[in-house]
């Protein structure tokens, strides 16, 4: 059987989504909030 | 079990039904802004274990308990009052009075709509620490801050003010939709670990 790409960090914890996701999501989610409110938003590399 | 989990674990006893859930969002919200953990016996999905004894197990590991004893009213189909709240009140208090001195170090606080309401029905408890919410979770998330700002854990950190975690707590409910959007989770049918583990990666980012 293939593996998952994704792990269970915390056993019990969440379903399939690991903290790595979490804290993915609550980055981009964060990062849009700044923005749509003016406040500062960290600009990309060039 | 480390002593600083235990110095840090928060006991939350509290209804588990939907007209509730606000009101344990912003106490689970103000446990962990606090820099505490809630801990609850909704965390513990063991069909095969007796429950009374994760509840116990949950008590001795929290030096902290939050008793909210307001819907400790009758049934509307049966005319029985819900006593789980009181009984796990009762529990963590004997915890204090005769267990090691460790479990003696233990802080509750109870919380209730009113002030003098649980007169009425459990009398006894007269000399705890008991607050009233008014079922307003701005007001419950106060009682938690200021009641672990005085405790002894931690009384070099003074705790941000509680209408600034009121409103931290605002931002973060209206986050908690597109997170879980993100995390193909649903709002209501959010688990109590799903709930913390979300909160403590959101806080990590929203540091205050």
């Amino acid at each position: 059987m293939a593996k998952t790409k994704r792990t269970i960090k915390r056993s019990g914890k969440i379903g399939s989504v690991s903290r790595k996701d979490v804290r993915a999501a609550v980055r981009e989610v964060g990062r849009a909030r700044s923005a749509s409110t003016g406040r500062f938003v960290k600009k990309p590399k060039r | 079990m480390a002593s600083q989990d235990y110095d840090h674990n928060v006991f939350i006893n509290c209804p588990f039904d939907e007209p509730y859930q606000g009101m344990l969002y912003a106490l689970i919200f103000a446990v962990y802004d606090c820099g505490f953990k809630a801990r609850c016996a909704l965390e513990v999905d063991d069909a095969g274990s007796v429950r009374i004894e994760n509840i116990v197990e949950l008590i001795r590991g929290c030096r902290f308990g939050i008793h909210d004893v307001s819907r400790t009213e009758l049934d509307k189909d049966n005319d029985l009052p819900r006593f789980n709240m009181p009984l796990e009140l009762g529990l963590f208090l004997g915890a204090m009075r005769f267990g090691s001195s460790k479990q003696r170090q233990k802080h509750s606080l109870i919380l209730d709509r009113e002030r003098y309401r649980y007169q009425k029905f459990i009398s006894d408890i007269a000399g705890q620490d008991i607050k009233a919410h008014e079922d307003k979770a701005e007001v419950a998330i106060r009682r938690v801050r200021d009641w672990l700002n005085s405790s002894p854990v931690d009384s070099d950190v003074t705790k941000p003010g509680a209408r600034k975690m009121a409103e931290r707590y605002e931002r973060f409910m209206s986050e908690l939709p597109d997170l879980c959007g993100k995390l193909h989770l649903d709002t209501d049918e959010l688990t109590f670990n799903d709930f913390t583990t979300i909160l403590e990666e959101w806080l990590v980012y929203n540091e205050w």
